[in-house]
């Protein structure tokens, strides 16, 4: 319980790139809570598949230019 | 923190407070007279009274103080909803079996009552309180 999920993303700087769009905004387009968008970033949630894909939609790029699965390394 | 997060710490206390506050006011002279359903059913209700009453007033003040929060559950908030039911459901389980041995042993209504009533304030403080857990360190 409360151990970080090994999925890593780039969902902060990918929001950096699209004019700084707020955690609200991506939250507003798929579907989730604000808190929610924080919790994936910080990579104490892994979103549904679905989302996964809306977010990456969202950005314009594949799934896995935002997820990557792993350690970091 | 969302509005389901602050929702349910708002319940969890409400019904640790109303329940905490029922049976430490109910259980103490039971032990000592042995108990009566008609005894406590004002207390009772009572209670319902309060858990609804605090309910609505702590949603109400949820809403003012932060008004465009959206109030809807998102798939976060149901998973968190959905591993803690999981981790629960056992606690009610066992109280219920408890009071069907205590009927089939003709036990006083009150204590059956109450073990069924404990086994679900039990089961619902300890889900509002792993759910709180869950929102925070994640899930």
């Amino acid at each position: 319980m409360g151990k970080p999920t090994k999925i890593r993303n780039r969902i902060r700087e990918l929001r950096f790139h699209a004019n700084e769009m707020t955690q609200a905004d991506l939250a507003g387009r798929i579907g989730v809570t604000r808190q929610t968008i924080n919790a994936i970033e910080q990579g104490k949630y892994s979103p549904s598949l679905e989302s996964a894909f809306q977010i990456a939609e969202v950005f314009g790029v594949g799934l896995e230019e935002v997820f990557q699965y792993g350690e970091a390394g | 923190m969302s509005f389901q997060e602050k929702s349910n710490l708002a319940m969890t206390v409400i019904f640790a407070l109303v329940y905490g506050s029922y049976f430490y006011t109910v259980i103490p002279p039971a032990l000592d007279t042995g108990g009566s359903v008609e005894a406590v059913k004002g207390l009772l209700l009572g209670a319902v009274i309060f858990l609804v009453a605090g309910g609505i007033v702590g949603h109400i003040l949820i809403v003012m103080l932060a008004p465009n929060e959206p109030d809807t559950a998102d798939e976060r908030d149901k998973f968190i909803e959905m591993r803690a039911d999981a981790r629960t459901s056992y606690i009610l389980g066992f109280c219920a079996i408890t009071a069907v041995g205590m009927a089939l042993f003709e036990a006083n209504p009150f204590w059956i009552a109450h073990v069924l009533l404990g086994g679900l304030v039990i089961g619902e403080i300890a889900k509002g309180v792993l759910r709180a857990v869950d929102y925070r360190q994640g899930v």
